[in-house]
């Protein structure tokens, strides 16, 4: 399981897979191209704006190459694995490559962050930070008072952006950027149909390479490729393993994954924008461009840190029924917790009447302190998956 | 429910009438509203930042479900509660400081809680902060059959310097207008809510009342923190004003508030003036950052008894001093009203408004040293603490860092938290003292 030889002799994943495993390399190689990179830190930044302008969206990631040291000496505990790698990226790895960075309200630690950043500015301004921006949407509450504030957002973006390029953004410029990036969520939603019930092609880990890879490229051949992999999984051996749902903490590597996938599971469906979150809505492109942007904000599938619990039940409701799943897996790190306040109701409300078995892993940091205890849970899990079958 | 006993002290020495007073207050208050909630009057439980004026203004009771939480843990009653939530599947270990009202709707016998218990609310205001305040407070509204309303926030794109000299008379000067304009929005929708959920109407004209009584009650904290800041040896310390202060900011915008807020200058003035100091042989004054320790208020004596060293600054008082008033209201109320509560927040917990009113308060109070009480369960903690302590101690304030909860007791290791202000004080202030 995990990532099979029949990924690793395709050609098209092995580009995503070389994408995937060295985002510094896409970032040096995109700013020597002198085009404008926008590197972004949320999950809720509209690629299609940035994209408008002629500059390159480049979504930041942790660092894994090793100890976050200046994370450690920065940051509060609070801060659990997925926001050390970010401050460690930011503050060190990236140093230098970045020139503009827009966060945003996908949780309230990226607004943490922005306002430490903004702070080390003025505490140590010799470090090369980058130009900060950051945007606040609203995205508990799905009411025409957020979507007005949203769209104001968006376009302070426009503005901030069109200053970054020189460009300006005509409404032709973003319709021909949503229709690339809804081409581009097709691709990917094609090719999650492999992670479906009836004709389980891929495994969760190859899943994430392809959808992790794809972010760091231009769009056009990300869709290219994302299609090449989707014919050629078409032909891959039937991904085997408990097909488990997966929700909490971001996984930005295929560690976690791959580690379920050696003990048994497989995850065939999250709700993690290193996932499928991330392309799980498009944009409407029958009305005005930064309306429609705005709306899919609110559109898009409830993230733990910013739905209800309300909303939580009937969104993962609907993602276990559309992925066939048979288990569900929450997975935190430590510090990570929004997860723990949704996850009885969604026991009492989804998985009991159901019958589909939960497993809850909690308190885990990066490096995984006890890969061996967690190849336990998985494998128990799984075994209980199997049992009820 | 019963309290709990502890093996340590836990109750703070009250040297002042107005700390006893604050809580006689309270407890008749917490009665009177019983029979009323009982009869059907709408009741409001809200969070730590909800604009409390507007319900004032339309006579609406509200309990802070964080302050609701100090109650519990000084009536070390915490962790028993926090059982409850872990009977219901949660986790017991975190949170605690927003889940306690939480566990008071879980709890079979409510009745048992601090002062006959926690009256079942109709309203829950909230602003959340962080995703896990959301969720507990979607748990409670449930829990409560209480409608939640959740009003949103706004960042705050500006860094305003000194802040803490504009927000009274300057108060338009903070934040910029889009932020500005967005709070008296939401002040003008939760007013719309309000209206509609009770059927009382908004009175502006009650709300500028409210609005000097206000400024006066802040009026006399300023006189109160400035007089505490300039006496030495200082004739209270924090186990006096905390409680004081915060039980009448709970009733902040009443003429009995206004009153007390006087009562407790004066108190301390007449301790001032006839040379009563709280801690007679006072040598070192500290400076406590962060939530109180409600369940252990007592643990400052030690210090002051062995040391020397007084607790003389909490954010309560310093915050009441200098981030509630707002003068030349007039001609808009809610506007001034929106730079207060959405930026309470700011102050303390963003950077770098935190740090240099920390600063700025340190030198004014003539401190020696800071404590600074991180709260370790709350995921939404993080106030930039490396720029804080940076800030404080490069200029000449050493910082001791506690990372407890301030609610719940029983991780509470009184003798490595007592070992660690031991050490702040014996190797880092005392041989600057010589």
């Amino acid at each position: 399981m995990a990532i099979r030889n029949e990924a690793r002799s395709c050609d098209a994943f092995v580009k995503l897979k070389a994408a995937y495993d060295d985002r510094k390399a896409v970032l040096k190689a995109w700013k020597d191209s002198g085009r404008g990179v926008v590197c972004i830190a949320g999950y809720d930044v509209p690629e299609e704006i940035i994209l408008a302008a002629g500059m390159l969206p480049f979504r930041v990631t942790g660092y894994y190459g090793g100890a976050r040291v200046s994370a450690d000496k920065y940051l509060e505990y609070s801060f659990g694995a997925i926001w050390k790698g970010l401050w460690e990226s930011i503050a060190e790895d990236y140093a230098g490559l970045m020139d503009h960075l827009v966060f945003c309200s996908s949780s309230d630690m990226f607004l943490k962050l922005f306002y430490y950043f903004r702070t080390m500015q003025r505490l140590e301004p010799e470090r090369p930070l980058p130009e900060l921006k950051y945007l606040d949407y609203e995205l508990v509450e799905h009411v025409f008072k957020s979507q007005e504030r949203n769209e104001r957002e968006l376009r302070d973006l426009i503005e901030t952006v069109e200053g970054w390029s020189g460009k300006k953004i005509t409404s032709d410029d973003l319709r021909a950027a949503i229709a690339l990036c809804n081409e581009y969520r097709a691709a990917l939603t094609e090719f999650s149909a492999l992670r479906g019930k009836e004709n389980c092609r891929v495994t969760g880990s190859e899943a994430l390479v392809v959808i992790g890879g794809s972010m760091y490229m231009e769009k056009r051949e990300a869709i290219d490729l994302i299609r090449a992999v989707t014919e050629a999984a078409k032909g891959w051996p039937a991904a085997e393993g408990e097909r488990i749902y997966y929700v909490g903490s971001p996984q930005e590597t295929t560690e976690v994954y791959e580690l379920a996938e050696a003990n048994g599971l497989n995850i065939v469906g999250e709700d993690h924008d290193m996932g499928a979150r991330m392309f799980d809505t498009q944009v409407r492109t029958t009305i005005e461009p930064v309306s429609a942007l705005a709306e899919r904000l609110l559109m898009r599938m409830p993230s733990s840190e910013k739905g209800s619990i309300a909303a939580r039940v009937k969104a993962i409701g609907d993602k276990l029924a559309e992925t066939g799943a048979d288990g569900f897996l929450t997975y935190m790190n430590n510090n990570d917790e929004a997860y723990v306040w949704d996850y009885p109701s969604i026991r009492k409300n989804v998985l009991e009447p159901r019958g589909i078995p939960s497993y809850t892993v909690q308190k885990q940091t990066w490096p995984l302190t006890e890969p061996e205890t967690l190849s336990q849970q998985f494998r128990d899990f799984a075994a209980t998956i199997k049992e009820g079958q | 429910m019963a309290e709990e006993k502890k093996a340590y002290e836990t109750r703070s020495i009250k040297r002042l009438e107005a700390t006893k007073t604050a809580s006689a207050y309270q407890k008749e208050w917490f009665k009177s509203l019983k029979p009323r909630v009982e009869a059907g009057e709408p009741f409001a439980l809200v969070g730590a930042d909800a604009p409390m004026e507007i319900l004032r203004a339309m006579d609406i009771p509200f309990v802070v479900y964080q302050w609701w939480t100090a109650i519990c843990a000084a009536k070390q009653m915490n962790t028993q509660m926090y059982g409850y939530i872990r009977d219901a599947g949660y986790r017991d270990d975190i949170c605690s400081y927003c889940s306690t009202a939480y566990a008071c709707a879980l709890d079979p016998h409510p009745e048992e809680g601090p002062w006959g218990g926690l009256p079942k609310p109709s309203i829950l205001i909230t602003q959340s902060e962080c995703a896990v305040m959301g969720k507990i407070e979607n748990l409670m509204a449930e829990a409560f059959g209480a409608e939640q309303y959740t009003m949103q926030r706004y960042y705050e794109p500006v860094i305003t310097d000194k802040w803490w000299e504009k927000t009274i008379e300057h108060w338009d000067q903070l934040a910029n207008e889009r932020r500005r304009a967005f709070f008296e929005r939401e002040l003008r929708d939760l007013i719309a809510f309000l209206e509609q959920k009770t059927g009382r109407m908004f009175d502006m004209n009650k709300l500028r009342e409210i609005m000097d009584y206000v400024n006066e009650q802040d009026y006399w904290y300023r006189k109160t923190r400035d007089l505490i800041a300039e006496t030495k040896p200082c004739p209270v310390t924090i186990s006096d004003t905390v409680n004081a202060v915060m039980q009448a900011q709970w009733q902040r915008g009443t003429k009995w508030a206004t009153e007390h807020a006087k009562s407790l200058y004066e108190e301390v003035k007449f301790r001032a003036d006839n040379n009563m100091p709280a801690v007679p042989n006072e040598r070192i004054r500290l400076m406590w950052i962060g939530r109180g320790l409600w369940f252990n208020l007592a643990f400052y004596n030690y210090f002051e008894e062995k040391y020397g060293a007084a607790f003389i600054w909490s954010m309560y008082l310093g915050l009441a001093a200098d981030a509630y008033g707002r003068e030349n209201y007039e001609s808009d109320p809610l506007k001034a009203l929106g730079t207060r509560f959405s930026m309470i927040t700011d102050f303390l917990h963003t950077p770098p408004f935190n740090s240099e009113w920390f600063l700025k308060e340190a030198r004014h109070n003539q401190v020696d040293g800071v404590v600074l009480l991180t709260s370790e369960n709350c995921m939404n903690n993080g106030d930039f603490y490396y720029n804080m302590v940076k800030t404080l101690e490069d200029n000449g304030f050493p910082v001791c860092l506690l990372r407890a909860d301030p609610a719940d007791a029983k991780k509470w290791n009184q003798e490595t938290m007592t070992a660690a202000v031991e050490d702040l004080i014996v190797n880092r202030i005392e041989p600057k003292l010589k």
